[in-house]
């Protein structure tokens, strides 16, 4: 006998005596042999383009429907091959009757040029024979011992594998579902055999499964990770890391992005002794965590700064207030007054996260503060416009220095005179305003242009020229004071 | 350092703090040379001769180094003063002495004697 040239692989499927089916991922009936039309007593046209539960309908809710779906969707999920050891799946006769049958299945996949499940091959054995053999067992006693244990076997197989199979499926989802990030490595060359959603999130859901290390993230090998993971599989100790950085390319961009993490590499021995085989990989993502603390300790320090130059001006206050020369009981009232004016300004600034405050409530909470009742005997006009926080504290301070010095000598200090406060403001263009604040004093004793310049008017004069790059001009008139300030000043944001 | 008929140049942005730093210089009879912002430091040391320098190190956001790097081209004895306690400056001021705000009159007055070197500027 010569052997063929080349074998015919269509004719032989076709006439092997082992039923087989080939069905599509959508489980539709692609091809089967003659084998398999005997078995299931079924036309090549009843079947061909039919899904398999199109073609043997069964009941979803049913072991058997449960068994043989599930079966294939192992197959397409994990590109295996999945045997059924026994499977019960009745089938209509011709007649119409419906037949019990048992099966015992192997599905096989067939896979395309990118790894992907095109076909699943069904070899399937029917194996009712062994059912009835039992039923004659059970009259012929010993004689038919042999099959019953056969079938007895094949049954706790097929009960154990479907407890097996339930409980890797429920410790898979547990995998998949686990809040941490996990991943499995294999060998020397650090391949991915696992990795949940977590671990895929945390690398941009890049396609990892089957790739080295060096190959999935390609952005960590300069970042000393692949040594580490050597060294963890080579000398079987684990390395524990905590805040960690490290830049993965973020999802759809070649941008890294920097993540801080908390993680685990234990190496994976099967017997004590042995080299690792791989590396199981665990941890979390705790970036937000890390960039909060790293907010709070800006903001501790940031809160220590303002602290310190608070406690700077109150002490400056003091220094002022309790100058040589002043009496002890007014000195004490003036850096009341004083302290009581910045609390106000803080207030205010407080109000806004200490981003700033507007230009129209710190002039009223100044006045307020320092004039209290005789706040009705002002009149404050002027667009609102946002001062910068320092900016704000200098012009309350002012302010107040104003109100104190109309109190003692202007139109506060007798009971009819009034304040009037307005201001214009013009654009400069972006992020500076020219700004005219007119504090005009009327209905006063006659004013005396002071021997002395005071803290206050040098506040005023100095301070606010400083601070918001302006000229200040004191106009001591005999019918009232007149302070126009002019300034340039940047708005805060 | 004595303080008597010396220049001292101020840049500090809080003037309540600028106006008492003033006057605790003034009353050890120093003149006092008093600016706010970062620019007109600069115009004030191309100008005048003065004999030392307190710095505030953050002005109005800045940091005051290009000043303190005019201070030591001139050789201008100087003192940092901060707010910030854990303030760390560049290697090239390291050495410089730093108050920390509040500060008292002593404390000044010992800074500036160690960055002239105790003698008088």
């Amino acid at each position: 006998m010569t052997a063929p040239s080349t074998i015919d692989f269509e004719a032989l499927f076709g006439a092997s005596p082992n039923p087989y089916v080939l069905v599509a991922p959508d489980l539709r009936i692609e091809a089967m042999n003659e084998a398999y039309l005997a078995a299931t007593l079924r036309t090549r046209d009843e079947l061909v383009g039919k899904t398999m539960f199109e073609a043997f309908p069964s009941d979803p809710e049913s072991d058997s429907y449960k068994l043989l779906y599930a079966s294939f969707q192992r197959v397409l999920e994990t590109g295996k091959r999945d045997e059924l050891a026994l499977i019960r799946y009745d089938i209509s006769l011709p007649s119409g009757e419906i037949e019990q049958r048992y099966w015992s299945a192997t599905h096989t996949p067939m896979l395309d040029e990118d790894g992907k499940v095109a076909f699943i091959m069904q070899h399937t054995v029917d194996v009712t024979e062994l059912q009835q053999l039992r039923q004659i067992a059970s009259e012929a006693g010993r004689a038919a011992r042999t099959e019953t244990d056969v079938y007895r076997r094949a049954h706790a197989v097929q009960e154990a594998n479907q407890t097996l199979v339930a409980e890797t499926q429920q410790l898979r989802t547990l995998f998949e579902q686990a809040p941490g990030f996990v991943a499995v490595l294999d060998g020397p060359e650090q391949k991915f055999i696992m990795a949940n959603a977590a671990y895929r999130r945390l690398v941009g859901d890049r396609n990892i499964i089957g790739k080295t290390v060096s190959e999935a993230l390609p952005e960590v090998v300069d970042q000393g990770f692949i040594r580490l993971l050597e060294t963890v599989r080579t000398t079987g100790e684990p390395f524990i890391g905590r805040g960690v950085r490290v830049f993965l390319k973020a999802e759809d961009s070649d941008q890294l992005e920097e993540r801080v993490l908390d993680f685990i590499y234990q190496p994976i021995v099967a017997r004590a002794g042995e080299t690792a085989a791989g590396v199981f990989v665990q941890g979390h993502d705790v970036t937000e965590q890390y960039r909060a603390e790293e907010h709070q300790k800006l903001l501790i320090n940031e809160l220590n700064h303002r602290v310190k130059n608070t406690l700077s001006i109150v002490q400056a206050l003091a220094m002022q207030s309790f100058s040589d020369g002043n009496d002890p009981a007014i000195a004490r009232q003036t850096f009341d007054a004083r302290l009581n004016a910045l609390s106000a300004a803080h207030n205010l600034l407080t109000l806004q996260n200490w981003e700033g405050a507007g230009l129209v409530e710190t002039v009223r909470a100044s006045v307020s503060a320092t004039a209290g009742a005789n706040v009705s005997r002002f009149t404050i006009e002027g667009p609102e416009i946002p001062l910068p926080a320092q900016t704000a504290v200098s012009l309350a301070m002012a302010v107040h220095e104003l109100c104190t010095n109309a109190i003692k000598h202007g139109a506060l200090s007798n009971d009819s005179g009034t304040v009037d406060v307005r201001w214009t403001a013009e654009d400069l263009g972006p992020g500076l305003v020219s700004l005219a604040i007119v504090w005009t004093e009327n209905g006063g004793p006659p004013v005396q242009v002071p021997e002395r310049r005071g803290f206050g008017t040098r506040l005023i004069e100095r301070g606010l020229s400083a601070e918001l790059r302006s000229q200040v001009t004191m106009d001591f008139r005999p019918e009232g004071l007149q302070c126009i300030i002019v300034a340039k000043l940047s708005p805060a944001e | 350092m004595t303080f008597d008929g010396a220049t001292i140049l101020v840049l500090e942005d809080e003037p309540i703090i600028g106006l008492a730093l003033e006057d605790m210089l003034v009353s050890r009879g120093a003149t006092v040379l008093y600016v706010s912002r970062m620019e007109e430091a600069h115009e004030a040391l191309a100008q005048i001769e003065i004999d030392a320098a307190i710095l505030d190190v953050n002005v109005h956001g800045r940091m005051s180094y290009p000043v303190a790097e005019s201070l030591t081209e001139r050789t201008i004895p100087f003192i940092f003063a901060t707010g910030y306690g854990d303030s760390s400056h560049p290697p090239e001021f390291r050495a410089v002495p730093t108050i920390a705000k509040p500060y008292s009159a002593a404390e000044l007055e010992a800074a500036l004697d160690r960055a002239s070197g105790n003698g008088s500027v």
